[in-house]
Parts: structure tokens; C-alpha cells; sequence
């Protein structure tokens, strides 16, 4: 009786222990034959790693020494396809120079690169060249093109606005612009910043001042 | 979205069976003050309906400009089972870019939504009116700011493009190229290349070097005792004792990564026997020649990496 009861016990561990043999040999031989393909496959992929880095890397460099003959004023030409960080810097020295005009392609390309935070930051250098344009207007006492382009600067903060509403700079600036050309909820404007400029309507807040109120 | 205040307005019902059916209509907002220019105004409007009616998308605000100051950017609308109810809550996101002169409270207009139920006897519709709510906006500067002679002085100005960083890409290269040179030294090793030409271990590597060295020479014919004593050395460092041709079945039993070479060692063995042994090498090189013999030495060869 105890001889029966034991006999399936005894059988059955060297089974077990010949399943677990066959599977390590699979499991050996697997490696074996991927042993040398992954030798060879080793090299060539951390060798193009190292030369794509080496690359990405070569390229900042020379975006960073474009970037700093931009900011020390040198006319450098950059081409619409640059890295986002460059055309950054080529709208914000275009937009010292006042060149308004050849901005909007960039910032068009920023966007479709999906830089969205730098495309925001060239709407905010664009829209404060268009308002300083302005202000070289009103201090000529030329009333007639400062009110676009107060209208332009404004849409542009507006703009840079929409895509990082916690632009302060932006905020400030939309401020200072507004200020100069009040909207007039009576104009009968249904939707968006598409005041028509009106030359007439144009004063600088004075604040503080009532104007024949009670 | 986190509601700290409540700002609950209770729609009028609406008179008729619509009041019926709508139950109630709250605006909530996490508060109703404090926000600057360009700030995004947060709402939720939770609108509870008789089960069965269901939200007709097309009547929602679309996301846009909405007045000369405010932008409707985001809107997203989840139903679920509010009770016996339906509830429907819509997420409202707004912007303000009103330039406030000072602290004003501004009105967000109301709209209309409609709620359709169908069944057998056709569609059911019920209009739910969403209140106009308001809240403070606040200035961003002084009223009267210092004066200054040149008027851009008020500007904020337009900011500087930072020099992007390559030090983090240069590590990765010199870290990739480390990598990529262990890995070749690994292959290299494997495949006994300099600087690992005497390595132990792979005498069949040896062999197939010496061999195909050997063919590459303007003559290859005299040298062909010298090929076939090559992988003869091969197989003795192999086999770890001089092996003849009677030994070949057992060393394959032994060493089974190169039993698929079975018929050509065979081959490779009477070739021998011939040249050393027989006539001598002339006649045979057309059976078992120099190229045949570089070949086998080469699979050999991969045969012993793979073992």
C-alpha cells in the first residue's frame, strides 16, 4: 500500500526536473544562435547613436553662434527650416530693426514647427516692434498710421496670449497698447480684436481726469 | 478643476412642461475676482434634466471669440446619472483680455442649450437657459504711471534667446561612442580580428585566416598541402588530441555544433589521405579544391562562434 502511495511521488520530480533541463537547452541554444548577430548589430546602432548626438550637438553650436552675432546685431540670414530657438532670435533682431514685414513668415514657420512658447515669444517681439512703430508715429504727431499699428500690436499680444496666457510680459504690453486706443463696446463689434482703426477715435488715456462726468 | 467658491445661480425654471423638464442649472466658477488681462476664466455649468433627454451638441457656444474682450477657448461636456436624473456638466474655459483701468465686474453672457429626447411618437425638445454670470477683473498697473520722456520706456521689452545647451547631446556621443568601441572589442574577440589574433578558443577562426591567406596568393596550388595541415591543426586543437580520420564520428558525437560538416570533414579527410598518403595532390584538387576547403574552414568557423 505505502509502496503504491509513494510511486507517483518518486516518478514525478525527474519529469519536472527534464522539462526544466529541455527548456534551459532552448533557452541556451536561442542565445547561442543570437549571440553573434547581437554582436555585430552592437556597434553599428551605439555608432550611429554617437553620431547622430555628435551632430545634434554640432548643430547647436552653430545655431548658438548665430544666435549670439543675431543679439550683438549682426545681420545673419536664417533660413525658414532653422531650429526654433534661431528663428526666435532672427524675428527678435528683425523686430529691433523695425523690419515688421519679413517677421510673419517666421513666426508662421515657428508655429508649424509646433514651437508654441517660442511662436508666442515672436507674436510678442512683432506685436512691440508694431507698437513702437506707433509710438514713432504719435511723437511725429502722425495720428493717421498709428492707429493700425496699435490695432496690429494688439492683436499680435492677443495672439501671443492665446497660446501662453501667462505671458506677463505680454499682458503688460497689451495693457500699455489698450491704453493708447480704447475700445468702444457701442462700435458694434461682434467677435475678436478687429477694431477698424479709426485715426479720430485715437487719444492717450489720462487717467485720473474725468471727462465732464458727475 | 478645483471649486473653491460656489457661485450658485439657480435659473429661473423654465414656465410649462420644460420646467419640468429641466431640473435645475448651476454655474459654478473657483472665484469670482482677481483676474488680470489675458487670464483664463474657469466655469462649470451642471444642467439636470428628466432622464431620457439627451444634449444637442450643435446647441453649445463654439469655442471662439465671443465679444471684442473675451475668447471661449475650451468647451467639453460629460454626462452621467445624477440621481433619477440626467445631468449634463459642461466644462467652460474663457479668456478676458479686457484692459481694465480699475477693479470692474465684467458679465460673461448666457446661452441656450437644447436637450432632445425621442421616442415612437417623435422628438422632444427642451430648451435650458444658462444665466449670464459675472466676475471682477482687476488692473495690471497704476493709473497714472511715473512719466517717462521716451513713451517705449513703458514697454516691457522683447526678450533674448538664450544659447541651447549641447553638453547634455556631447555625453550622449562620448557616452554612445564608449559603448559602440566595447561592442566592436566584443566582436572583435568574438571573430579573433586584431588585436585578439591568438586568442585560445577559436582554431577553427585560425584555421579559415590561415587558409584563405593562403588562396589569396598568385599561385594558390602549391599551397594547398599547407591549407589542408592548417585545418588539420584546427580540428587537433578542437578536438583537444590529433585527430585522423577514423576519430571524426566520435569528435561530431562530441562536439554536435559542427555535425552538419559531417560529409565534407569525410571529404576533407580523404582528400588528405590522397594527397599525403596517394598520388598526391594534382588529381584531387578538382574533388576537394583549395576554395571548397576555404569554404568548409569559414563554416567552420561560424559554427564555432555559434557554439
Amino acid at each position: 500500500m505505502t509502496m503504491t502511495a509513494i510511486l507517483p511521488w518518486r516518478t514525478a520530480p525527474p519529469s519536472v526536473g527534464h522539462r526544466t533541463r529541455t527548456h534551459r537547452t532552448d533557452l541556451r541554444e536561442g542565445w547561442q544562435r543570437l549571440r553573434p548577430r547581437l554582436l555585430v548589430l552592437l556597434p553599428i546602432l551605439f555608432g550611429i547613436a554617437a553620431l547622430g548626438c555628435s551632430y545634434g550637438a554640432w548643430r547647436i553650436a552653430r545655431d548658438n553662434a548665430a544666435i549670439r552675432a543675431l543679439s550683438a546685431g549682426q545681420d545673419v540670414v536664417v533660413p525658414i527650416g532653422a531650429a526654433p530657438a534661431l528663428l526666435l532670435a532672427r524675428v527678435q533682431h528683425l523686430a529691433r530693426r523695425g523690419a515688421v514685414e519679413t517677421i510673419e513668415p517666421l513666426v508662421d514657420a515657428l508655429e508649424r514647427q509646433g514651437a508654441v512658447e517660442r511662436a508666442a515669444r515672436a507674436r510678442f517681439a512683432l506685436a512691440n516692434a508694431h507698437l513702437r512703430q506707433a509710438f514713432d508715429h504719435l511723437e511725429r504727431g502722425d495720428l493717421d498710421p498709428a492707429g493700425p499699428r496699435i490695432t496690429l500690436a494688439r492683436q499680435e499680444y492677443r495672439r501671443a496670449l492665446q497660446a501662453r496666457p501667462d505671458f506677463w510680459d505680454a499682458k503688460f504690453n497689451l495693457d500699455v497698447a489698450s491704453r493708447l486706443l480704447r475700445d468702444f463696446p457701442e462700435f458694434d463689434r461682434k467677435s475678436g480684436d478687429e477694431l477698424k482703426a479709426e485715426p479720430k477715435k485715437i487719444w492717450t488715456d489720462i487717467p485720473g481726469q474725468p471727462r465732464g462726468e458727475p | 478643476m478645483r471649486i473653491r467658491c460656489l457661485a450658485l445661480i439657480l435659473a429661473p425654471l423654465l414656465s410649462g412642461p420644460a420646467g419640468a423638464q429641466v431640473h435645475s442649472v448651476e454655474v459654478r466658477t473657483p472665484r469670482p475676482f482677481g483676474y488680470f488681462l489675458g487670464d483664463l476664466v474657469r466655469a462649470e455649468v451642471d444642467l439636470v434634466v428628466e432622464p431620457g433627454f439627451r444634449l444637442q451638441a450643435a446647441s453649445l457656444p463654439k469655442p471662439g471669440a465671443l465679444t471684442y474682450w473675451l475668447d471661449l477657448r475650451d468647451l467639453d461636456a460629460t454626462a452621467s446619472v445624477y440621481g433619477d436624473a440626467q445631468r449634463v456638466r459642461l466644462g467652460l474655459t474663457y479668456q478676458t483680455f479686457y484692459a481694465a483701468l480699475d477693479a470692474r465686474a465684467l458679465e460673461i453672457p448666457g446661452f441656450t442649450v437644447t436637450f432632445v429626447s425621442e421616442s415612437d411618437h417623435g422628438a422632444t425638445t427642451v430648451k435650458a437657459a444658462v444665466p449670464a454670470w459675472s466676475f471682477n477683473v482687476s488692473p495690471l498697473r497704476e493709473i497714472q504711471p511715473p512719466a517717462r520722456d521716451d513713451p517705449r520706456d513703458y514697454m516691457r521689452p522683447d526678450g533674448k534667446v538664450g544659447p541651447g545647451n549641447p553638453r547634455p547631446l556631447l555625453l550622449g556621443a562620448a557616452g554612445s561612442a564608449t559603448l559602440a568601441l566595447l561592442a566592436l572589442a566584443g566582436l572583435a574577440r568574438d571573430r579573433t580580428w586584431w588585436p585578439f589574433r591568438t586568442r585560445r578558443g577559436r582554431p577553427f577562426a585560425l584555421a579559415a585566416r590561415r587558409i584563405r591567406s593562403l588562396a589569396r596568393r598568385p599561385d594558390p596550388t602549391p599551397h594547398y598541402r599547407d591549407a589542408l595541415l592548417a585545418l588539420h591543426v584546427g580540428l587537433d586543437t578542437a578536438a583537444g588530441r590529433r585527430l585522423l580520420a577514423d576519430d571524426l564520428d566520435d569528435f561530431l558525437k562530441t562536439h554536435p555544433a559542427y555535425a552538419l560538416e559531417g560529409p565534407d570533414l569525410a571529404r576533407f579527410f580523404a582528400a588528405s589521405r590522397r594527397t599525403f598518403f596517394g598520388p598526391g595532390p594534382e588529381p584531387e584538387l578538382g574533388a576537394f579544391a583549395l576554395a571548397d576547403l576555404a569554404a568548409l574552414a569559414r563554416r567552420l568557423a561560424h559554427a564555432e562562434r555559434t557554439a
